[in-house]
């Protein structure tokens, strides 16, 4: 039988309702076609059609009844960018500035070729990379084999020279899972084989006694009697979206030509080539371009004639806690859960927390038809609350709840390599969690893709002298001791001043990072940076002072500030 | 590192550390620094360019600036060092303070004693656990009050308001006033949490709907704020689904409820009463750790600013007292017990053998008509007030007198 009649036989079989056609292209790419009744619906017949043996991967042509799918519309964006004409021309192009894509430019800056990067946003790290709990995941839940994977273990053993490069916050907590019943054993073991056939780094058995020894918080705090668990030395935790900006800086110091607010319309290719991108900037003239777009990236694909995934936004809902609640454990403490294992693909966190010493909570894992769609609701909300292990945290401890979206193809798994039909696109798509531990085992293998590449077509590329792996690391003044701190203030007075009460910020701190290499230009994008507003009160109390440095150092009216992006000013009118 | 030693430091330069400053010198302390992280003094009131204060303390109705304007003069007439710009950093349970600014740098601060008048900030969409998008348009209160009376500016143009707390109310009339248009006032709770005086003057009189027991349960707008869903309650406080609205708005403001900022006194190890959210004190408006005292809001969220003003002056005295060692560090302290109608009681504590009167405030657990304060000491009286009617927004203050043996209850029950 052909792998079309096979798809469509086991669809028939587990959605005898339902009338979905299948075709099958030369590399087994299957597009499915027909009506469904929800949009969780298509998402689990595009997953069963997805196992089926020998299919590569699944684009979605299927409807659901009584809902019109979101899609972008991208003709203004291409009409504009026609109008401007040709702006640039570059070797490659970068498009989606999220981990993904930062990753592979700063890595790609190291040759003596002409980048230029660019995003839809008015910041790097603003989609996918800023919303999720800043795992740099152990190996022992990613299924052995995958890509996804590969990635997240050689980028797991990558970060601690990115993190010594880089200067971004980066501590290696372990990943510590127990349980408190001996016949969940088997859920431990799972994970700890698991890790073993991903070459994970250390992992370990360890009976009840010595998790206490190890962490004494389960049992004090947790109030668990655990009797055993599996230790994962590796799991470790970053700020995504630190992690991007510091990237992004260092590209951006190395030659990268970053462009903000700038979506791409279109696609160029002449027989079977790229040969540019239309944005609302203008055309960028380019014959490789790196398509990290994240939940677009399918749609990019497409646009360089190349149909080859279709992505679905599984997003998810996180609580952040205040500090004043500490982690009731130094290492990642979770309680193995069997029940929530039997599920079909990520069914998402559980008590979490971040470098800044925050417990985060979730996240919650909810398939929605619209790409932006990161609103918090009940259901997720409930369900991410119920995860909790701690006794000592209720919802009264939260400051701040949000959600954020994961790209996720039907194979779960990540879709990278230079595509078969458009000469000159490379994939790096359907990243989602393990994403921001995976970025630097993707950005080695594009580049690994590329130059490869660019030898068979004869283009010899070299690396610039120059380069500069290192971004300094910036002032953080609540880390330091009093007398650091007034030695800075006296050779800076701008360190004196406090403008974000709970979390320490100096406005020498927000100046930083106005005049960096990727300038911020909205209050979110300072609050990602330098952590002001990112406390107990929410900018209450800062917020009005951040928007006025803005406005002063950027020279821009107060009306025009933006708290993330664009269309989203904190103020409407003046009033004086 | 800049040295500094002071008789009394005070933290913070709203109502409660401008009075506590101004009290401090007039009975006779010499060298006392008041700190405030704003580039004035003031505090809130600043932005209380509404009236309806001073009508205790000075039987007129003041706007919030002026009211702030009188003790701000008196502070400067009466020699209080001030340092304004300025964020303390770090309190010690040894009475130290680390401060820094601009101008001055780091400064090391050893005070005779510490009076703590941080204030208290709002409660704001996360903890509050708002749903739906976070798109710009969805600001505190406070915060559109800054905007708009400070700076100058408008956030909306098309206002929904969460919370029925004072400044809420304030702020519909103040945004009716500059032209924002007000949709209503939501409530979760089936009573108002603003006094009844706002509620009047505030919304009846701009025809200013406000709907009990009613909640925003989704927030849309991915980039700025397009409108909200708005639903009732049941008795369990849950959405009740077929009573869901949606209603066009640009500016979804929160009057949610107020926290004392207690960062600073968490760190010097003083305890708090998770009541009041402020730490627990005596009759003195001392905390827990001897020299250290609270004042206003801080020490639980008044009603009135003269009431802030008032517990500032106490804790002043108490602090005076301190430094001349005629307080003790280490009293043995009794609880203040509560009966019928009381939901707190600030002080919380008393010395087994203080002398003369002192004041107390409280709030009561519900609403109630023709009820009577009473505070007795070993079966005897020893203060008593009558009211009309009483309700948890509105605070009530009682003097009382002759306390014996650290015995005091203080009770608040139907008249007769």
């Amino acid at each position: 039988m052909e792998l079309n009649e096979r798809v469509e036989q086991v669809l028939k079989e587990a959605f005898p309702h339902l009338d979905i056609r299948a075709e099958a292209d030369f590399r087994s790419i299957v597009t499915l076609s027909g009506e469904c009744t929800s949009w969780q619906e298509l998402i689990d017949v595009g997953h069963l059609a997805a196992k089926v043996d020998g299919v590569r991967n699944i684009v979605s042509r299927m409807t659901v009844k009584g809902l019109e799918i979101p899609k972008k519309d991208y003709s203004e964006t291409v009409r504009k960018g026609r109008e401007i004409g040709v702006i640039d021309e570059a070797d490659v192009v970068v498009v989606g500035l999220g981990i993904t894509g930062c990753g592979i430019a700063r890595e790609l800056a190291k040759y003596d070729l002409k980048i230029i990067a660019i995003d839809m946003r008015d910041d790097v790290g603003a989609g996918a990379t800023k919303a999720n709990n800043g795992g740099v995941h152990m190996a022992g839940m990613v299924k052995p084999g995958t890509l996804k994977a590969k990635m997240s273990v050689r980028g797991n053993y990558l970060y601690d020279q990115w993190a010594k490069d880089l200067n971004f916050e980066f501590v290696r907590l372990g990943h510590l899972h127990y349980i408190t019943d001996i016949n969940d054993i088997d859920g431990l073991v799972e994970i700890f084989t698991t890790a073993v056939k991903n070459h994970d780094r250390g992992p370990q058995m360890l009976d009840g006694p010595q998790t206490l020894a190890m962490a004494p918080g389960i049992k004090e705090v947790m109030q668990d009697d655990p009797v055993a668990s599996c230790w994962t030395p590796t799991q470790a935790k970053v700020h995504p979206y630190q992690v991007c900006v510091a990237l992004a800086e260092n590209a951006a110091d190395n030659g990268v030509r970053i462009m903000l607010n700038c979506e791409l319309g279109d696609v160029l290719t002449e027989d079977g080539q790229i040969t540019g991108i239309v944005t609302e900037k203008g055309i960028i003239r380019t014959k490789y371009l790196i398509n990290a777009a994240g939940l677009y990236a399918d749609e990019i694909s497409e646009m360089a004639g190349d149909a080859c995934y279709t992505l679905h936004n599984r997003k998810g809902t996180i609580a952040i806690y205040d500090k004043d609640k500490p982690p009731a454990t130094k290492q990642l403490a979770m309680r193995y859960r069997p029940n929530l294992k039997k599920n079909v693909e990520s069914k998402g966190g559980g008590t979490d927390q971040t470098p800044s010493g925050n417990i985060l909570m979730g996240p919650s894992a909810t398939e929605v038809p619209d790409k932006e769609d990161i609103d918090t609701t009940q259901e997720d909300l409930e369900y991410t609350l119920n995860r909790n292990d701690n006794p000592a945290i209720t919802p009264a401890d939260i400051i701040r709840i949000y959600a954020g979206a994961r790209p996720a193809d039907f194979k779960e798994d990540y879709v990278i390599g230079m595509s078969e039909l458009t000469h000159g696109l490379i994939n790096a798509g359907a990243i989602q969690s393990p994403g921001i531990g995976s970025a630097p085992g993707v950005a080695e293998m594009v580049e690994g893709i590329l130059l490869e590449d660019m030898k068979q077509n004869g283009r010899t590329v070299v690396r610039r002298p120059d380069w500069n792996p290192i971004r300094e690391k910036k002032v953080k003044f609540a880390e330091l001791s009093r007398e650091e701190q007034a030695a800075l203030i006296e050779k800076n007075p701008a360190y004196g001043r406090v403008i974000c009460r709970c979390e320490t910020i100096t406005e020498g701190e927000i100046l930083d990072a106005i005049h960096s290499s990727v300038v911020p230009t909205s209050i979110d994008a300072i609050k990602r940076r330098t952590r002001a507003g990112m406390g107990r009160c929410q900018g209450g109390f800062c917020q009005p002072r951040v928007l006025e440095i803005l406005a002063r150092e950027l020279g821009m009216d107060w009306v025009e500030v933006n708290l993330k992006g664009r269309n989203s000013t904190v103020l409407k009118e003046e009033n004086r | 590192m800049k040295e500094i030693r002071t008789d009394i430091t005070v933290v913070g330069g709203g109502p409660a550390g401008l009075a506590a400053a101004v009290e401090a010198k007039r009975q006779g302390a010499e060298k006392v620094l008041l700190i405030e992280r704003d580039f004035e003094l003031g505090g809130v009131l600043q932005q209380c360019i509404h009236d309806g204060f001073g009508l205790h303390r000075f039987k007129r109705r003041m706007s919030g600036a002026e009211y702030a304007q009188k003790f701000i003069d008196e502070c400067e007439a009466s020699g209080v060092e001030v340092f304004t710009d300025t964020m303390v950093l770090e309190i010690t349970k040894d009475r130290e303070l680390y401060a820094c600014n601009s101008t001055d740098g780091m400064m090391h601060i050893q005070s005779g004693a510490i009076i703590l008048a941080m204030g208290c900030r709002e409660r704001t969409a996360g903890q509050i656990l708002l749903l739906g998008a976070r798109p710009s348009g969805v600001m505190t209160a406070g915060s559109v009050q800054r905007y708009i009376n400070m700076e100058g500016y408008l956030p909306g143009t098309r206002a929904v308001i969460l919370g029925s707390g004072d400044i809420g109310l304030i702020m519909a009339r103040r945004m009716t006033l500059e032209g924002i248009q007000v949709e209503g006032v939501y409530e979760v709770m089936p009573n108002p949490g603003g006094l009844t005086r706002n509620i009047v003057q505030c919304l009846e009189d701009y025809n200013i709907p406000l709907h009990l027991s009613s909640t925003v349960s989704f927030v849309h707008g991915r980039d700025t704020l397009e409108g909200v869903t708005v639903a009732k309650l049941d008795e369990n406080r849950k959405v009740i689904k077929e009573t869901e609205r949606y209603v066009p708005c640009d500016l979804l403001v929160l009057a949610v409820g107020l926290i004392p900022e207690n960062e600073l006194s968490k760190g010097a190890g003083i305890e708090l009463d998770p009541k009041t959210r402020g730490p627990v004190v005596d009759q003195d408006f001392m905390t827990c750790v001897p020299g250290i005292f609270a004042a206003g809001n801080v020490a639980a969220v008044f009603d009135l600013v003269d009431y802030v003003s008032q517990s500032a002056e106490i804790a002043a005295r108490g602090a005076v007292k301190f430094i001349r060692g005629e307080k003790k560090a280490d009293a043995p302290l009794c609880d203040v017990k509560l009966d019928g109608n009381v939901n707190f009681v600030i002080p919380q504590k008393v010395e087994a053998s203080f002398e003369g009167t002192r004041e107390f405030f409280m709030r009561v657990k519900k609403p109630d008509a023709e009820t009577v304060l009473q505070c007795t000491t070993e079966g005897e009286p020893c203060g008593r007030a009558l009211y009309q009617r009483v309700a948890p927004p509105e605070m009530l203050a009682c003097e009382v007198s002759g306390v014996k043996n650290g015995d005091l209850t203080i009770s608040v029950a139907p008249r007769g």
